[in-house]
């Protein structure tokens, strides 16, 4: 059981760290253009959905698991 | 209008930015192409998953567990965070600044290396077998395909790190460290996908 | 035609680099678009030649009801390797691989496409494929038919597992393909050649390449998770751990719906070329036909599900994609009517390309009628895997396919080689072919409707009859292509000198020397309207506007 809330913070925090860093680039570059640009933007922004994601699952808000309880 | 009609060195010797800037044009095209293909082969497998998933009476089979889920969501900080740093490095090296670029790019192979040590961990501890059940078979084939690329993209890296401390690359000259960092990304906007359809849905 | 009016798009090409010395670089590994091309057109030939007499062995075991000239394991053999070898290893690769790296670099006016090594290294999948799936003849060889459905499939011992890697391997070559013509396409047309200026074979190409790029991967996965089921017992199509074998039929057709495309829409872009050459008129409709060509490739991929009415589907998904597969004839009935319309008050040429040409709009008519039949779903119900089905895709693949491809063959060849073929002979062989293909492939629809199923080594002796025509006329028809093989023969020896343009046509690869040098285009030539309007001026600029449009031949 300890694990689990172990887990649950550090990936709660993590996703909230790698998420602020993602969206503080993503507001630097917004108004850039040209086409690596926007594939990198692109690609930043799915991966603030998937920090999303992953500090959801540390709030446990989202996902199913045997080990963690609701 | 006679352009090229030199005869110049193809590929070896001395390439003027017009030309570079040229070929540049071409592979982004071409690397860009070459994402959207493996993104369809992902696709297929997941149509496979989610096909075979809604076929079954129960989710998932009896005598089969799901992975733990929170792990699995360190797992893939680690993986993001990596390509936060790969963005970073891009940063600094346009910003000349080799040293930055460097050590960057390391973080990100120690990352990326964490990654699949955390996927070992994964496979060697789930309760599910990759010929037991319709979920192992989905499982290991999309994450074990997603863990393959992750291996080719953690040694692209390395290759292009060696090419960058042998002098090969510049500011103004370096697509083939763009190409790493779009493959990185690639490769982590695939387990945003893959996360989610087998952790939390 | 003013310089001001020009829109310099990119210029064109890869510096003229210098000629390659050694006969491994200039045959062997040359990244020359137009040496890869005549390399994969020979291997693709040979593999359809070689699946000729797989076909020619099914005939003659159909001889008779019971014949015992094969076993029924080896006339499945023989089914499986002729379909295989004609879809992966003839067709695609001759059209793709073969017309369209030979023929769109120069119609574009680039002096080679956008990636020469992987061009190189996508023929070099070819022969290794074509070697791994040879040998499974000698280990066990697949026999579930060119579709290999499990389970069927995963029951017939280590056949599968060379089937799926040598078609894996070949189609990272066509994968590869489709990407560097797609960038080609996209990125090295001449200056002034926008989209709406691109020869028609350009267009066809380049859908095919959006088709191959995307398609094949899927086939991959397909393969991959047959290959995975029989070597490591993956459960995808075991129903006793959860799997179904719908999944894989869902997964093959997902890509070999579009498939059949990409053997047919570069045909339809060849088919635009020769009309207008021989009827001496401009193209009725480019757009039309562009178009058509864009909206084919995109329903391509929403129609895949019209191969497996019989499998357990329910109405809510055969319903849709019946009413897609309809519909899907609508583009191409635009363009057959569009060929007509350019044929309409012409004085057509009667040359071999030409005389294939409409041997093709015949056929593959006929084919497509079959095909919008097959669509009703109760129609299929009734003639779902039986010879009225095997009539419908010889007539679109090879009253199709085959038919326009003889028709690029003799039309290109004279730019290929700088020699003229034997009209004598093209027109024999010609009407051999137009002739023998009909009374093999006719009957087969009626033998079909009386209820004889495809892929059979055994059948009701009711069919006798009509078997033995088919039989004969197929025997007959195998013979008539050593006309072609002669002809190229003898062309090299004794053919007339061709010239740079000898039909007279007005594409950009016709404004160079027979054979082109190897780096194509001296200059870059600049590009001001499409090339189809014939009685005006060449619109290129010089020397690419001062070859003569009056044929020759």
């Amino acid at each position: 059981m300890q694990t689990a809330y172990v887990a649950d913070a550090i990936g709660a925090v993590g996703a909230i760290i790698v998420g602020f860093f993602a969206l503080r680039f993503l507001r630097k570059e917004w108004g850039l253009k040209g086409a690596d640009v926007t594939v990198t933007k692109v690609m930043l922004t799915l991966l603030v959905i998937g920090c999303a994601e992953a500090l959801l699952v540390g709030l446990r808000i989202l996902g199913q698991t045997p080990l963690s309880t609701r | 209008m006679a352009v090229h009609s030199e005869a110049l060195a193809y590929g070896h010797g001395v390439v003027t930015d017009e030309e570079y800037a040229e070929q540049r044009d071409l592979r982004f095209l071409g690397f860009l192409l070459f994402l959207f293909t493996d993104s369809i082969f992902f696709t297929a497998y997941i149509f496979a998953y989610l096909y075979l998933r809604n076929a079954a009476p129960v989710w998932p089979p009896i005598g089969v567990e799901r992975p733990d889920v929170n792990l699995g969501a360190v797992n893939a900080i680690v993986l993001f965070g990596s390509g936060i740093t790969a963005h970073y490095a891009m940063h600094r090296l346009k910003e000349n600044k080799l040293f930055g670029y460097i050590w960057f790019t390391i973080a990100t192979i120690i990352l990326g290396a964490a990654f699949l040590g955390g996927q070992v961990y994964e496979y060697t501890h789930i309760k599910a077998t990759w010929s037991g059940s319709t979920f192992g078979a989905s499982f290991f084939t999309l994450t074990g395909l997603h863990g393959f690329h992750v291996l080719v993209g953690v040694v692209y890296l390395i290759v292009t790190l060696a090419q960058t401390l042998a002098g090969k690359y510049s500011p103004s000259r370096h697509f083939g460290l763009t190409a790493a960092t779009l493959y990185w990304h690639f490769v982590d906007v695939i387990w945003v996908a893959l996360f989610f359809l087998f952790y939390i849905y | 035609m003013t310089t001001d009016t020009i829109q310099i798009l990119r210029p064109a090409g890869a510096p003229i680099h210098p000629a390659p010395e050694s006969f491994v670089k200039k045959y062997v590994f040359s990244i020359d678009h137009k040496v890869i091309g005549i390399q994969y057109f020979i291997t693709a030939g040979l593999m359809m030649l070689l699946s000729g007499l797989f076909a020619e062995a099914i005939r003659i075991q159909l001889l008779q009801p019971h014949n015992t000239f094969l076993t029924a394991q080896q006339f499945d053999e023989a089914f499986t390797f002729h379909g295989t070898l004609m879809v992966w290893f003839g067709a695609i690769p001759m059209i793709t691989g073969g017309f369209g790296n030979f023929a769109m670099p120069l119609q574009i006016g680039a002096r080679d496409v956008a990636f020469p090594w992987l061009n190189m290294f996508s023929f070099w999948t070819f022969p290794p494929a074509v070697l791994i799936l040879l040998s499974s003849l000698a280990f066990g060889a697949p026999n579930a038919g060119w579709t290999e459905y499990p389970p069927v499939s995963l029951q017939a011992g280590v056949g599968i597992v060379f089937w799926t890697v040598a078609i894996f391997t070949v189609g990272i070559g066509a994968t590869l393909t489709g990407l560097n013509f797609l960038t080609t396409i996209i990125k090295m047309r001449a200056p002034g050649m926008t989209f709406t200026r691109m020869p028609l074979f350009v267009w066809a190409t380049g859908v095919t390449s959006f088709l191959s790029l995307v398609a094949t991967t899927a086939l991959a996965s397909a393969l991959g998770s047959l290959f995975l089921s029989h070597v490591f017992n993956v459960p995808f199509y075991d129903p006793a751990r959860g799997g179904t074998v719908v999944l894989f039929q869902h997964m093959f057709w997902f890509y070999s719906h579009p498939a059949v495309y990409i053997m047919i829409l570069p045909i339809f872009g060849v088919v635009s070329e020769i009309i207008p050459t021989f009827a001496r008129k401009p193209i009725f409709g480019y757009k039309l036909i562009a178009y058509s060509s864009v909206s084919i490739g995109l329903l391509s991929f929403m129609v895949w599900a019209h191969h497996m009415f019989t499998s357990g589907l329910g109405p809510w998904v055969t319903l849709p994609f019946m009413i897609l597969t309809m519909l899907i004839a609508v583009p191409t009935g635009v363009k057959i009517f569009s060929w007509v319309a350019t044929l309409f008050g012409s004085r057509m040429r009667l040359t071999t390309p030409m005389l294939f040409t409409l041997g093709f709009l015949s056929t593959f008519t006929l084919g497509g009628i079959t095909g919008v039949m097959l669509a009703s779903v109760p129609v299929d119900w009734h003639e779902h895997a039986t010879y009225f089905l095997v009539a419908h895709i010889h007539y679109v693949l090879f009253g199709g396919t085959v038919m326009g491809a003889l028709g690029a063959i003799y039309y290109w060849w004279p730019k290929v080689t700088g020699r003229m073929m034997s009209e004598t002979l093209g027109k024999w062989h010609f009407w051999l072919t137009f002739i023998l293909f009909n009374t093999t492939f006719l009957p087969m629809h009626f033998v079909g409707l009386l209820g004889m199923p495809r892929r059979v080594a055994y059948y009701d002796p009711a069919f006798q009859g009509l078997n033995v025509f088919i039989s004969i006329s197929a025997f007959c028809l195998g013979v008539s292509f050593l006309l072609l093989i002669v002809n190229m023969f003898w062309s090299k020896r004794s053919g007339p000198v061709a010239g740079p343009n000898p039909w007279g046509a007005r594409t950009l690869e016709w404004m160079i020397p027979s054979p082109p040098p190897y780096y194509n285009f001296r200059e870059v030539p600049e590009v001001y309207a499409h090339p189809y309007s014939y009685g005006e001026p060449l619109p290129y600029s010089a020397p690419y506007n001062q070859v003569s449009t009056t044929p020759t031949y």
